[in-house]
């Protein structure tokens, strides 16, 4: 029974990782309705940033997480502003834009492997985080916990900003109505770019949870974007809760079928939480009962 | 010599399985980036069976296509109800799972280590053992595919297949069952890339998983795109160009450990900059008649 709820209790510390790569996508997917498959490469080249400033540079903790965030959320609207706008400019397909973003989530990949060989990079951590602490049955580390308390902040703060700001309102006019949103006199261009900076600064807070914890190697973007696509898709696209309610789900499910199955299968069990939503439920856990 | 002929039989192999992939994302509109999966499906089969069965390489491959068929079908009665990205996500999650197997069942597929020593394909006695010789085949197997993907582009089921593709609700209300066509291609399409898959594991004569991930898949896609969507000339062309066109980097003596993601980088700039300025890609679709 203890171990079932340490399970159960590891998969919702990997759940809030989960919904903050969900939470990043999201914002991104589901108010442009691009799928912004460089949105891993920002994730990728954002924790090379970090490990480079932290390790190779040896500049302070603060200063970068400072840089790592500065970039992601530059690289994310200089995306929207070069290559998604003059895309939306001569009318190109959804499908046109999707594999822009491929080739462009290629293009980044492989230029961080120019740049810092294809090997992972670890990022040292300072011992007493790594140390587990017990809460009743259970053991927490203080990493584990700085991340959870570091999701359910960026959940909250997003939920605010999207609520009570006026740029938030306009982004979720522009999700709900572009055309609409247009009309009624917001500068579209101005709040996509606003999105993408959201998304892309979200990329960023998760890859410095996740490269402190395990690490960064050229393809952890990839791996991210898969989890925040099932999760975004299992929790809903239409809420920004979705995604978060799909990443604890997945974080969870993977943890405790880690009880019967191997850990390899994995990223196999979450494939599988997928298909099983796309089967019975296609609008996901959040969404509308009856698919359009 | 050897080299140029190897080059070419590579750029034939290509052009099989953007001509199988080019039924799904050129005539049906269908975007996957599990290609190099089902490319793995008839690698392995083909792999398992010469080596460790002693069968033929020709009935290896084409027990390799029944399977990859077999699984085709099983993944897209769910997959391909839901449209447009949903069914992205689900091929892109059966990649993944693919590798994974590929890498976790080691008593089957020998794990990260993969399969080697797979004997050249070999016909009645003809054994396909030089490079010319294996020239002549990948030809002649890329002229297949072609021709099959051809007959389907220009047969009444390859209109209802673009009708889908325009208008899916429109082709639904025409009475046409838009999930069994949906179906059929890409049954169709991934028993080709089997066989290509197959070739491959004949003519390297050594598969591991890395082969067969991902970045094939969009490498794939990318020859799809950047050669023509719905036309199959277009592909081969296209695996022409983007095989070839990296392979001048050798001469330009850029040192091995960044030759191939430069290589990527090429082929992910191409993309990106088809999209924006050539999006039909090198030989657009013919209207049809």
């Amino acid at each position: 029974m203890g171990e079932l709820l340490q399970l159960t209790v590891n998969g919702l510390i990997a759940g809030s990782a989960y919904a903050l790569l969900a939470l990043g996508f999201w914002v991104v997917y589901g108010t442009t309705r691009t799928f912004h498959f460089a949105h891993g490469g920002v994730y990728t080249l954002g924790g090379y940033v970090f490990y480079h400033t932290l390790v190779a540079l040896g500049a302070p903790f603060v200063v970068a997480v400072a840089a790592t965030l500065l970039v992601t959320a530059l690289l994310g609207m200089a995306i929207e502003r070069f290559v998604y706008r003059p895309l939306r400019a001569i009318g190109a397909s959804d499908m046109e834009t999707l594999l822009s973003s491929l080739g462009l989530y290629v293009l980044i990949e492989n230029l961080v492997i120019i740049v810092w060989k294809s090997d992972p990079r670890l990022v040292p951590v300072a011992e007493p985080l790594q140390q587990g602490l017990p809460f009743g049955p259970v053991w927490i580390t203080g990493l584990q916990l700085v991340g959870l308390v570091a999701s359910l902040g960026l959940w909250g703060g997003l939920a605010l900003f999207l609520r009570r700001s006026r740029v938030g309102k306009a982004i979720r006019a522009l999700a709900a109505d572009p055309e609409m949103t247009e009309i009624v006199g917001i500068n579209e261009d101005r709040i996509r770019l606003v999105v993408y900076a959201v998304g892309s600064l979200l990329a960023g807070c998760s890859v410095v949870l996740s490269a402190i914890d395990t690490g960064i190697a050229p393809s952890s973007g990839m791996s991210a974007l898969l989890i925040a696509t099932i999760s975004v898709i299992v929790g809903g696209t239409n809420a920004v809760s979705g995604g978060v309610a799909g990443g604890f789900l997945i974080g969870v499910v993977e943890n405790v079928g880690i009880w019967k199955i191997a850990s390899e299968w994995k990223q196999a069990i979450a494939f599988g939480v997928l298909a099983a939503f796309i089967l019975l439920r296609p609008t996901g856990l959040l969404g509308p009962r009856q698919a359009k | 010599m050897d080299y140029i002929f190897y080059v070419l039989i590579l750029a034939s192999l290509y052009a099989i399985l953007a001509v199988s992939l080019n039924l799904l994302v050129g005539l049906t509109g269908l975007v996957s980036i599990a290609h190099a999966g089902f490319m793995a499906i008839g690698a392995y089969a083909t792999a398992l069976l010469t080596t460790k069965a002693g069968a033929n390489f020709f009935a290896a491959a084409v027990v390799g296509m029944g399977l990859a068929a077999l699984v085709a079908a099983l993944l897209a009665v769910p997959t391909l109800k839901v449209t447009g990205d949903h069914y992205i996500i689900a091929s892109f999650g059966f990649q993944v799972i693919i590798i994974s197997v590929l890498l976790n069942w080691p008593a089957l597929t020998n794990g990260p280590f993969g399969i080697s020593g797979i004997p050249r394909p070999s016909l009645f006695g003809f054994a396909f053992a030089s490079y010319p010789r294996l020239l002549v085949l990948a030809v002649a197997l890329a002229g297949l595919a072609g021709w099959v993907a051809w007959r389907i582009a220009v047969s009444p089921f390859g209109a209802v297949l673009r009708a889908i593709r325009e208008d899916e609700g429109a082709a639904r209300s025409l009475g046409k069952d838009v999930t069994r066509f949906k179906v059929q291609v890409f049954v169709v399409g991934c028993a080709l890339a089997a066989l290509g898959g197959a070739l491959y594991a004949g003519v390297t004569s050594f598969i591991d998983p890395p082969s067969f991930d991902i970045h094939e898949s969009i490498f794939i896609l990318a020859i799809v795109i950047i050669g023509g969507k719905g036309n199959v000339l277009g592909s081969m062309l296209g695996a022409l160009v983007l095989i070839v066109l990296p392979e001048l980097l050798k001469f330009l003596a850029v040192p091995s450990s960044i030759a191939d993601p430069l290589r990527r980088v090429l082929y992910g700039v191409l993309l990106m900059a088809f999209m924006r300025f050539l999006p039909a890609g090198l030989l657009r679709e013919r209207p049809a008649r």
